[in-house]
């Protein structure tokens, strides 16, 4: 008798179990003054994850979110056996631009986890954890929100700080940042990853509290459209 | 599928958009139409809206595209807040253009319709009166699936469309608040692209030059558009 049970078990995992697919997928920056950093898009077995909100980053996800640094991410997907596109823009997604790319997934591989900085920001990051992919062809629009890693100061000073442990944005691709910020803000009061609370930003271009401009830098949510098609 | 006879008023606007084969199923010589009720809500705390206008279309025309230039219809609108350039864009699609601005909090209801089954996409679009070139709306909404007494609700968010720089100034925001321009051809926007909106920044909040107060301040969404197939 038990063998034959665990057969019936395992024909009905089988049955609900998402099998390969091919996706394509869009990614927009909905943003009016920021870019994302490389995207690291993957597919990977459902209780994985990239990040978790409410929960500490790991520190392949701070490097991520100061510096853009998608490498030890990535080797994670590869380590759990995921799938995943790395950089599909081919470098920074500018404020309202879509990048077009296929995700070919393996059976069970069946959430999809996507994140990118957010820049310029201290550590601020668009992404999304643990999406259920739908398994029915059809397309499907999702947003994403900009998210805080709680792991450093949004001082919102432009220094070229990228590296983990040092503060300071790494660079404003609009060219649009100023210099001389006193500093915004000191350590986070939540060290969780949580939503971000947004850029303060002032007019002065060589003074006041940031380096980043508040009609320039700022952003409401949702800052990305993520559509599936599932064929 | 069940058909409507309008108003005469309704009729009006299809009967100049196009002649087409519908036939009417009590011969009597009315037309047989599509028709939905459009409820619009304005969820800001001070943002006017300006006179919304609808529009019922072939599939294909975007008024806006996340990515895209503003067409200088839609900077028209951003900027100032007049949708008769957009409305134009589609020439002979059935219309409709409240008489007044939606203000913060009120809503407003119409009904539009077309004979042609192929006239199934609807564009509703509004400026935030009180901002550089704000706006909100639906483009290319395909509703040819919803049937007789279906309803759908879409919550819009504020698009920038990245034609006039954010900078709040009196004379460049046109709304109540501030009374300044409206419409200038000049284009000056950090980006140049549609995008959403980042917000009203106002004077509370450290820009000391801004015409706003935070109570021009908004988050997403900023309208609610409830939709029902009559």
């Amino acid at each position: 008798m038990k063998p034959l049970l665990t057969t019936g078990l395992l024909a009905l995992l089988a049955s609900t179990a998402v099998e390969a697919q091919e996706l394509d997928i869009t990614i927009t920056n909905l943003t009016h003054g920021s870019h994302f950093t490389p995207l690291l898009v993957a597919a990977h077995p459902d209780g994985m994850h990239l990040f978790e909100v409410g929960k500490p980053a790991s520190t392949q996800l701070q490097a991520m979110a100061e510096g853009g640094d998608i490498s030890g991410l990535a080797a994670d997907i590869d380590g759990a056996g995921g799938d995943k596109v790395a950089n599909p823009a081919a470098g920074l997604l500018a404020p309202g631009a879509s990048t077009r790319f296929s995700l070919t997934t393996q059976d069970g591989n069946d959430r999809l986890s996507i994140v990118a900085m957010v820049l310029p920001t201290n550590d601020g990051f668009v992404g999304i954890d643990n999406l259920a992919i739908p398994s029915t062809p059809g397309n499907y629009t999702f947003t994403m929100n900009a998210w805080d890693a709680g792991t450093e100061a949004n001082d919102e000073i432009v220094n070229g700080g990228g590296t983990p442990g040092t503060p300071g944005i790494p660079a404003d691709p609009l060219g649009k940042s100023g210099t001389g910020g006193s500093g915004v803000a000191g350590a986070d009061d939540n060290g969780n990853i949580h939503i971000h609370r947004g850029v303060i930003g002032d007019t002065d271009p060589t003074g006041g509290p940031s380096d980043l401009d508040s009609r320039i830098h700022r952003w409401l949510n949702p800052v990305a459209r993520l559509t599936i098609t599932v064929k | 599928m069940k058909t409507l006879i309008l108003t005469a008023a309704i009729v009006g606007l299809a009967a100049c958009s196009s002649n087409n084969d519908d036939k009417s199923d009590d011969g009597g010589g009315d037309i047989t139409m599509s028709g939905y009720r459009i409820e619009l809500t304005n969820l800001t705390n001070n943002q006017h809206l300006s006179p919304p206008a609808a529009i019922l279309h072939a599939g294909g025309f975007r008024a806006w595209e996340v990515g895209q230039p503003a067409s200088e219809a839609l900077e028209v609108l951003a900027e100032g807040g007049s949708t008769r350039q957009l409305v134009m864009l589609q020439r002979g699609s059935p219309n409709h253009t409240a008489n007044g601005e939606l203000l913060a909090g009120a809503s407003l209801t119409f009904e539009i319709g077309s004979t042609d089954p192929d006239v199934s996409h609807l564009t509703v679009a509004t400026m935030l009166v009180n901002t550089n070139d704000a706006f909100t709306g639906l483009t290319n909404v395909d509703l040819s699936g919803m049937q007789p007494g279906d309803q759908r609700v879409f919550l819009t968010p504020a698009y920038d469309a990245g034609t006039e720089f954010n900078d709040e100034l009196g004379r460049h925001v046109p709304g109540p608040v501030a009374g300044g321009e409206g419409f200038n051809a000049v284009r000056d926007d950090v980006t140049g692209v549609v995008t959403h909106h980042a917000g009203v920044v106002g004077k509370e909040d450290g820009l000391t030059e801004s015409a706003l107060s935070q109570a021009e301040r908004f988050d997403n969404p900023v309208l609610m558009i409830r939709i029902e197939r009559l």
